[in-house]
């Protein structure tokens, strides 16, 4: 630091020896410079106006002794050729400093850009790793809901088999007390004996227990649509029969549903006397016609026409009809 | 350093020469000369504006040594080898400095095409601004004589 201040301080000593030369030769009538010397004052000058003292004090230095030696020999023989000749080279000295002070910044100016790249580089890579980090994350995430939805599933899968075992037993269980059969794809749960007492619409005790074990078994059938058919004897005001016949449909959804079975695929139908099974002139008959019917339609992908065909005892007339039980018990005039 | 040294030994060889015969040329003066002016044909001087027109005037400069020489003026020769020398050492500067701009100017440019990866390439990088100008010196200070 100290050297270079030295060596401008010199420069600029010089620069001022230089100017004072001229002024004594002007002072004693010397000729006037060659237009070579002239250039050359003037491109040393320039050189010395631009940052090239910085960049490049070496070749500014030589630039300066070049014009020396143009000022001697403008001294020593003005006009002379050695004078035009050592002024010819000194304004090249002045311009080579000049480009190499160019120089010397270009190379400054790459080396700042490669750095700025390399930083760039260095930026982009981070931004990269922090994205990759968070989608690692977000994926350990999606992986861990999955396992835990895989395991939610398989508990409900459990516990589905749990309900489906259960269900089936109790289909056995219906199946042993002939309550159940399947008619053209369809489930029918005949329902008949002392479910109310007379004239009543709330379910006996016994009704309560037989329709626990057929809400288990209706677990077993999930996605399919229930109905819940109410019939009556022939005896008594058609309208009251058709009203008794709908509220105790009514009840039985209502117990089914309490019991677990979904509400949205049930509902209840009263039929009143309309769909007799038996003859309503005997006490037999008639307690076969007083009763519930529950039917678990088939699946939506269920082929119907693959089930057996009904069994002509069954009268003719609505779906429903259709799945009427011919095989009804006897039970007690309930009404 | 060397290269100081080198010059004054010429001079001394080319004054003894001059001493001795008055009208010789420094053979070693005239290899310099015709040595600068090849260096800056193989550096691209050519191709370079400014840098061609100063390596024409230096082959010229050779030339009319060359010739004075011939005609036993053996101290304008020498005063014309150091023109073409100077020219010479110029005009190889000059393409030495455009062609680190030009680096210079790339290295700008890959900055800028990092900075925004859509961006089309500049199919004439040379064209480039210069991110920094103010801070460059004149790249083309010379002048001709």
């Amino acid at each position: 630091m100290i050297k270079a201040e030295s060596r401008l301080f010199t420069l600029r000593a010089c620069a001022l020896g230089l100017s004072s030369l001229s002024l004594i030769c002007a002072a004693c009538g010397a000729s006037a410079p060659t237009p070579e010397l002239m250039s050359a004052r003037n491109e040393y000058a320039k050189a010395r106006s631009s940052e090239v003292e910085q960049l490049n004090p070496k070749g500014l230095h030589e630039a300066y002794a070049a014009l020396q030696a143009a000022e001697r020999a403008h001294a020593d023989s003005a006009g002379s050729e050695a004078e035009r000749s050592s002024a010819y080279i000194a304004a090249r000295k002045a311009e080579l400093a000049v480009a190499q002070a160019s120089e010397a910044l270009a190379r400054k100016e790459q080396t700042r850009a490669e750095d700025t790249y390399k930083s760039g580089l260095e930026n982009t890579s981070r931004q990269k790793a922090a994205q990759s980090a968070e989608y690692a994350e977000q994926l350990s995430q999606t992986e861990q809901a999955l396992q835990q939805r895989n395991q939610a599933l398989a508990e409900r899968d459990k516990k589905l088999g749990d309900a489906r075992r259960d269900a089936e037993r109790a289909k056995q269980e219906l199946q042993k007390s002939e309550s159940l059969r399947e008619e053209a794809g369809r489930l029918v749960i005949n329902l008949s004996g002392v479910l109310f007492e007379s004239g009543a619409t709330t379910l006996s005790e016994p009704a309560q227990t037989r329709l626990d074990t057929v809400a288990r078994a209706l677990l077993a059938y999930p996605d399919r649509q229930i109905i819940v058919v109410g019939h009556t004897d022939a005896k008594g005001n058609d309208d009251e029969n058709l009203r008794l016949s709908q509220k105790r449909a009514d009840a039985v959804r209502d117990y089914l549903v309490q019991h677990g079975v979904p509400e949205g695929n049930v509902r209840s139908l009263g039929k009143g006397k309309g769909e007799p099974i038996a003859s309503n002139d005997t006490a037999e008959g008639r307690a076969s016609n007083r009763r519930v019917e529950i039917i678990v339609e088939p699946a939506r992908s269920e082929p119907v026409g693959t089930a057996k065909p009904l069994g002509s005892a069954a009268p003719t007339g609505a779906a429903s009809q259709s799945v009427i039980s011919s095989k009804a018990r006897e039970i007690p005039a309930a009404k | 350093m060397r290269k100081g040294q080198c010059s004054v030994a010429m001079l001394l060889g080319t004054i003894a020469l001059t001493a001795c015969g008055g009208a010789e040329l420094s053979v070693s003066h005239l290899s310099d000369a015709r040595g600068a002016v090849r260096a800056a044909e193989e550096v691209g001087a050519n191709d370079q504006p400014q840098a061609s027109l100063h390596l024409q005037l230096a082959r010229d400069e050779l030339a009319r040594a060359e010739a004075l020489a011939k005609d036993r003026d053996g101290e304008r020769a020498n005063l014309y080898l150091n023109r073409a020398q100077a020219d010479a050492e110029l005009a190889l500067q000059l393409t030495r400095t455009e062609q680190e701009q030009q680096k210079a100017r790339q290295a700008w440019q890959r900055v800028r095409e990092l900075e925004s990866p859509n961006a089309a390439p500049n199919p004439n990088p040379s064209a480039a601004p210069n991110p920094n100008p103010s801070a460059a010196p004149n790249p083309n200070p010379n002048q001709a004589q």
